[in-house]
């Protein structure tokens, strides 16, 4: 996958009530050849959110009406895989925590370099980027355990707990030979080598269903 | 008694006939005697003696009863046995002759027969209540008996006999009854002779020796009877004369007049005439003449001449010194009096009589008890008998009820003696002291309360002598002192007490105080157990003595608690004041910054934009300088931020009123001194005795003041203490008003004095250089001036100029 294609469809969304902060982001990332859609609040941003949107936010903290912080809490409420950075005058401790706890990629204090701006603007298109791979893998493999029988999935639980064959015949009381025959129908379903390969892919699953 | 006689008598109920044959000689010898006796007493001893020797007794008596003026009787003892008083150490008929005594409680024996007329019979005499008061001493009664005398069932007299071997009784008073009926009789005889004898004796007696002289004369006046004449003249010679020849020609008309009354009208008269006692002596007498008829039937007249002569000299000099008296005393407010021995007025001044409420004739010879209540009249009587006895002159405070109320007087009373030294009365001098002891009460209540309140006081009240010396201080001035007891710090140098850096000061106060300015003064005291104080001493000069000598009276309040919270209210003052301008600062510099960051980060964001442009093979120019133009605008509004700023404080409280510069001055002095005291900082004010007026915003002048006063604090706060001087003066011409902060400090940087009032210009490690820019800032909206100098004596020097209101203030 080519990186300049990806950042081509990716987008990155300025919030800033001020209208020349705002031009002046805009004219800095378009001439750094990222793609930019400008927005003068943060309602009006999430207005035109939805689950198609892909790239990353630079958010003033203090706007006219819901702030940076709130924005970033109500991204969070509607699980949006976009990640933010945060501009700001001066932002107090408490906030600045609080901003950087929720995972927001970096805080920017005003007057900044454009280069800080730019690279914190290539880590969130870069994570999003990432977290956008790691969720379509999940989805693969969430995909291929659907497929699995009910009696294919018995034998991958007692598989990816690192059984042996007889253990697995013995506790589900089938033969050896059944045992043998659904094991390769789970590593050919689950599109894997080996009992190991299939674990980490569960594990995987379980890990962010658990989140 | 021997019991041989004693068993004789007890057959007394037949009565020898020697007995009664011895008994009826002496009652013949008896009246014989009375016959022939001039002397009663002898004639009743001998009857005495012949009751005792007929009944064998001891001793006895006779009395006669009398009438008293009431109607009771008495019994007047005639006769009367000597009885030999026994001691009760000494054995029976031992006692000597000094010891015969008479008989006693002779009433209380006969009591029984006087009261009842009866024969009264007792042998058994110690058991009777009638010898109850028998004195010690007295002869044992072994038996009683006292019988009546009776004359026509009229008791006339009691014979008592006492001491019979064996008793009495009835019997042997009925065989003694000629005895006793003979000198029942003989008492009656002897009464009437005496009646008579007495009648002619008394009559001589009392003309014989009265003073007066008694004459008896005719119608010539001629003498025909004297009773006394006087040494000098013959009997006879005065027998023959008349009275006229005795009395200077002058009164004979009056004689002769009263005469012709006396026997013409048979008037009784009396006339005042001179008369020869001697021949050579003329006196001054009353005479009274009765008419009278003498038994040889000759129409007479009685002349009783009383001697006046004394008592008319006495009279004389008495009105004479009365006379005096009343001159003198008339119209004195002292209540001024004599009187007789009986405690009557003599004399009375009309001040007495107007505190009586009435006249002096009303007084005059009026008893006391007329004026006084019953109470002090007892009083007053005992004081004057008392002087009268010792002679002793006395002054005493009384308090009178009278008629004008309640009174007191301060009296002195003296004995009053006539020209012999004898005391015939009582002088006395009064004076009405009600209101002088009311004013006393007063005065003294009223000290007492100051006392309480002097002592009462939470201050401290003292006084100082001029050397210094505490004269007095109450209990609160000697807790405030921590003094145990006056005696530790009264008669000391008041100084002692005054903490060291004030008693120069304190000295100075002190003086002014005594040469008589009333003045305060603050300063601090330290306890005799070390505590230091703030006080307060309000001081008056205060004359005292008769040479009014000039003290210091001060009261002095302890002003540590107040002032430490007036310091600390202060403090917190200045810090509010600190902080809110710090805070004002803080906002606009977070407003500033806020503001300021936009178009910076604009411009950054295009600067760096253009960067990027630059990079590119083939930029596009348009979009460079559209970047550019950007960054120009940003720059542009950048520059409009601050100017809004700028603008912000310069209009921001814009509120002018006519304000007084020299209390605007004071005020800010006031909010800052608790900060310059804390850094002992001392700072002195020049004002204009006359206020100085102003259009001007307080608060923003005010503002302009405490920064001023507080940088010339900051400026002088790291010299030497002594050295920590600010000093504020303002001054005023016709169009301005000058107001000047100099400090002691370390002065002015050289060179900096047109920096001093730009912005985030500053000297001080954590200053942020906007004190002196805004104040600039506001005395340029004011159309004022703010220059800076270093002073002629080191220091830096802030001087603001205003223009001065044209429109002064009535005020």
């Amino acid at each position: 996958m080519n990186s300049t294609m990806t950042q081509r469809e990716l987008i990155v969304y300025l919030i800033d009530d001020d209208e020349s902060v705002l031009n002046s982001q805009r004219e800095l990332l378009t001439a750094a050849g990222i793609s930019v859609q400008p927005f003068r609040s943060a309602e009006s941003f999430l207005a035109e959110l939805n689950s198609q949107s892909a790239g990353c936010v630079v958010t003033d903290l203090k706007l006219s009406g819901m702030s940076g912080l709130d924005l970033q809490r109500r991204l969070i409420a509607i699980d949006s895989p976009l990640p933010l950075i945060v501009v700001s005058g001066h932002a107090n401790v408490s906030t600045t925590v609080e901003l950087m706890e929720n995972g927001a990629i970096t805080l920017l204090q005003k007057p900044y370099d454009a280069h800080q701006l730019l690279g914190a603007v290539q880590r969130g298109l870069d994570q999003f980027v990432e977290s956008r791979k790691i969720a379509q893998e999940i989805n693969s493999i969430q995909r291929r355990l659907n497929s699995l029988t009910d009696a294919e999935m018995s034998v991958l639980e007692l598989m990816i707990a690192g059984r042996p064959n007889k253990v697995i015949s013995t506790e589900l009381e089938i033969s050896m030979r059944t045992v043998d025959r659904r094991r390769s129908i789970v590593l050919e379903k689950m599109q894997v080598d080996s009992a190991p390969e299939l674990a980490r892919l569960v594990a995987l699953v379980e890990a962010t269903s658990s989140t | 008694m021997s019991d041989v006689q004693y068993r004789v008598d007890a057959g007394r109920s037949k009565q020898s006939i020697e007995q009664t044959n011895r008994l009826l000689k002496a009652v013949s010898e008896i009246q014989l005697n009375f016959i022939r006796a001039s002397n009663v007493h002898s004639w009743f001893e001998q009857t005495l003696q012949a009751f005792l020797n007929a009944t064998n007794s001891e001793y006895g008596f006779i009395g006669t009863v009398h009438h008293n003026a009431d109607g009771s009787l008495r019994l007047q003892s005639q006769v009367i046995s000597n009885i030999v008083r026994k001691q009760p150490s000494q054995e029976p008929g031992e006692s000597t002759l000094s010891e015969v005594l008479p008989f006693q409680d002779v009433g209380t024996l006969s009591d029984e027969t006087l009261r009842t007329g009866e024969l009264f019979i007792s042998n058994v005499p110690d058991a009777d209540r009638s010898f109850d008061d028998a004195l010690p001493g007295d002869p044992a009664m072994a038996a009683f008996m006292s019988i009546p005398l009776r004359v026509d069932n009229q008791l006339v007299g009691v014979v008592g006999i006492v001491g019979r071997p064996g008793g009495y009784d009835a019997d042997l008073a009925r065989w003694l009854e000629p005895l006793y009926t003979t000198c029942a009789t003989l008492i009656i005889a002897t009464k009437n002779e005496n009646a008579r004898l007495n009648a002619d004796e008394q009559w001589q007696v009392v003309v014989k020796n009265v003073p007066d002289s008694i004459l008896v004369v005719d119608r010539e006046g001629e003498i025909h009877f004297i009773n006394h004449v006087q040494d000098g003249y013959d009997r006879q010679q005065v027998l023959q004369s008349t009275i006229f020849d005795y009395q200077p020609i002058e009164y004979h008309e009056t004689i002769r007049d009263a005469l012709q009354r006396v026997f013409d009208n048979g008037e009784s008269v009396s006339y005042e005439t001179v008369g020869r006692r001697k021949p050579d002596e003329w006196r001054t007498y009353i005479c009274r003449v009765v008419p009278v008829n003498l038994s040889n039937g000759m129409q007479s007249a009685m002349l009783i001449a009383t001697d006046v002569t004394e008592e008319r000299a006495a009279r004389a000099a008495e009105a004479r010194q009365l006379g005096i008296l009343k001159a003198i005393t008339e119209g004195t407010t002292e209540l001024i009096f004599a009187k007789d021995r009986q405690s009557k007025p003599v004399f009375v001044n009309d001040a007495i009589a107007r505190v009586h409420c009435t006249t002096v004739e009303q007084m005059l010879g009026k008893s006391e008890a007329a004026f006084f209540s019953d109470s002090s009249l007892k009083k007053r009587i005992e004081d004057d008998q008392r002087i009268m006895r010792t002679g002793q002159t006395e002054t005493f405070e009384e308090s009178l009820s009278l008629a004008s109320g309640e009174r007191s007087f301060l009296t002195t009373k003296s004995p009053w003696r006539d020209q012999n030294g004898e005391i015939i009365g009582i002088i006395g001098v009064a004076k009405d002291i009600t209101e002088w002891k009311e004013t006393q009460t007063a005065i003294h209540q009223h000290r007492e309360h100051l006392r309480a309140i002097i002592e009462g006081t939470p201050g401290c009240v003292k006084l100082v002598a001029q050397d210094g010396t505490l004269l007095q201080m109450n209990a609160a001035g000697l807790r405030m002192c921590e003094a145990e007891s006056a005696e530790c710090i009264v008669g000391k140098q008041v100084l002692d007490v005054v903490a060291p850096d004030y008693r120069a000061a304190f000295t100075e106060f002190h003086k002014r105080v005594c040469s008589g300015t009333p003045e305060s003064m603050q300063f601090e005291i330290i306890g005799r157990k070390g505590t230091r104080r703030w006080v307060e001493s309000h001081a008056v000069p205060l004359p005292i003595g008769p040479d009014e000598t000039i003290v210091h009276l001060a009261i002095t309040l302890d002003i540590t608690a107040a002032r430490a919270a007036e310091e600390t209210i202060a403090a917190q003052q200045s810090q509010l004041l600190h902080v809110s301008r710090l805070s004002s600062m803080g906002q606009m510099v977070a407003v500033i910054s806020h503001e300021i960051t936009q178009p910076l980060a604009a411009i950054a964001n295009y600067s760096s934009a253009c960067e990027l442009l630059a990079e590119q093979p083939t930029p596009d120019i348009g979009k460079l300088r559209a970047y550019l133009e950007a960054i120009t605008e940003q720059s542009a509004r950048a520059g409009q931020i601050l100017g809004r700023v700028r603008n912000f404080v310069k209009h921001s409280v814009e509120h002018r009123i006519q304000t007084d510069l020299i209390q605007l001055a004071k005020d800010s002095l006031k909010l800052v001194s608790a900060d310059l005291r804390s850094r002992q900082i001392s700072v002195t004010s020049t004002f204009p005795n006359q206020a100085v007026f102003a259009s001007v915003d307080p608060v923003q002048i005010q503002q302009v003041l405490v920064n001023l006063i507080a940088n010339a604090g900051d400026a002088v706060g790291s010299q030497p203490t002594h050295q920590r001087k600010i000093s504020i003066s303002i001054s005023a011409d016709n169009e301005c008003v000058n107001v000047e902060v100099t400090d002691s400090g370390s002065g002015l940087p050289p060179g900096s004095q047109h920096q001093l009032f730009d912005p985030f210009y500053t000297s001080k490690p954590h200053g942020m250089g906007m004190g002196l820019s805004i104040c600039s800032d506001i005395l340029r909206s004011h159309s004022g001036t703010i220059t800076a100098e270093n002073a002629p004596n080191a220091g830096a020097r802030f001087r603001f100029t205003l223009p001065r209101s044209e429109k002064v203030s009535n005020e």
